[in-house]
């Protein structure tokens, strides 16, 4: 890989190796190298941009989660050295809540949670990143109401009108990477799937995912079947059901040793008007980033079905969007 | 009696699935121990 460190053997490596480093290892000092200075960095929760809060922002995580741990559990990437590489980067993360942070005083409680992120690296450096955590299941698992951690949240930042504003596409930053993924197949077919669901035709999961399909969603690490398919994407849709759907970025890929599978970057932007997983419809305009892994299997259809699916969303960014709306905090 | 299923990828094992019935194994056990 040209302008990359020769002691990685492919993106992968890489993207796991300085995870590894990061995280696992404390380095925090080599985000100086491995991330861009001025590096912008969408959160569901809000912008933030350039390495030196990145540096912050891990230590107070460090702090609060002393023992977490960071398992990759898949890297799907597109992309060259001409027009930079695209990784989106699946984590299944533990930890305990040791120290005083974000979620307040120490409890002793452990969490498992699932991340995305999807980082844009050229010459050994990270320069545009977006990043999904499921914060809602992380509150959860510390025994926080993920609608009430929101409240809190907007509270503890002084109020409707001064707290941090969760990310909508008005605030973004161009970071450099114009990238769309690739036009894989697997890519084609995931796309047009979520496409379908998200145009309210919901024969769609029975249709096009295994009925045995292993699932991971917002808040809920292990699930299955359609049932579990369809009260994650029916539960969004039906809470936002005039909302535009957009894919941002696409990425199928057939790897040795792997199944065929994608990723996908969407949103969702519109009106919460319907009844659904946000509950009551309460008017609040919202912008919704999500991120998406699905691995295909051949039981069931002659174009395959999804056999795997991991879909996150900040359900607690969206909660916030909503209660900044009612001042019901 | 065992039965397993593993899926590999590029980093080792990845998936895997085992039974047995535990059940069977405790009567066994109590069997003995009454």
């Amino acid at each position: 890989m040209k302008g990359f460190s020769n002691r990685w053997s492919d993106f992968p490596d890489y993207i796991l190796g300085i995870t590894h480093e990061i995280w696992e290892e404390r380095q925090l000092r080599t985000l100086d190298h491995y991330y861009a200075e001025d590096i912008v960095m969408r959160f569901p929760s809000g912008l933030a941009q350039g390495n030196a809060g990145v540096i912050d922002g891990t230590m107070a995580t460090l702090a609060e989660f002393p023992d977490r741990q960071l398992m990759g559990e898949d890297v799907i990437w597109s992309g060259d050295e001409e027009t930079g590489y695209l990784s989106s980067h699946r984590i299944l993360t533990t930890g305990t809540h040791l120290g005083n942070g974000a979620f307040g005083e120490a409890t002793g409680e452990s969490f498992t949670i699932r991340a995305i992120a999807d980082c844009a690296a050229k010459e050994d450096t990270i320069y545009d990143e977006w990043l999904i955590r499921d914060v809602a299941g992380l509150a959860e698992q510390l025994g926080w109401d993920p609608k009430e951690y929101a409240a809190e949240m907007i509270r503890r930042e002084g109020g409707v009108e001064s707290c941090v504003r969760p990310f909508t596409p008005d605030q973004d930053v161009d970071g450099g990477y114009h990238g769309r993924g690739n036009d894989n197949i697997w890519g084609q077919r995931y796309a047009g799937i979520l496409n379908d669901i998200m145009d309210k035709r919901m024969e769609t999961i029975r249709a096009r995912y295994d009925r045995a399909c292993s699932l991971g969603y917002p808040r809920v690490m292990f699930d299955y079947g359609w049932d579990a398919a369809e009260l994650f994407w029916m539960g969004l849709r039906s809470s936002f059901p005039t909302a535009k759907f957009e894919i941002h970025h696409q990425i199928g890929r057939e790897d040795e040793m792997m199944p065929p599978r994608s990723a996908l970057r969407w949103s969702l932007t519109g009106t919460h008007s319907g009844f659904g997983t946000f509950g009551t419809p309460t008017g609040a305009e919202v912008h919704i980033m999500g991120m998406s892994h699905a691995e295909f299997g051949p039981f069931g259809h002659a174009d395959g079905t999804i056999r795997r699916e991991f879909a996150l969303i900040d359900e607690v960014a969206v909660w916030k969007q909503i209660l900044m709306h009612t001042g019901d905090i | 009696m065992g039965i397993s299923h593993a899926e590999f990828g590029p980093g080792g094992l990845r998936r895997e699935y085992t039974l047995f019935d535990e059940i069977a194994i405790w009567k066994q056990i109590v069997f003995k121990t009454g």
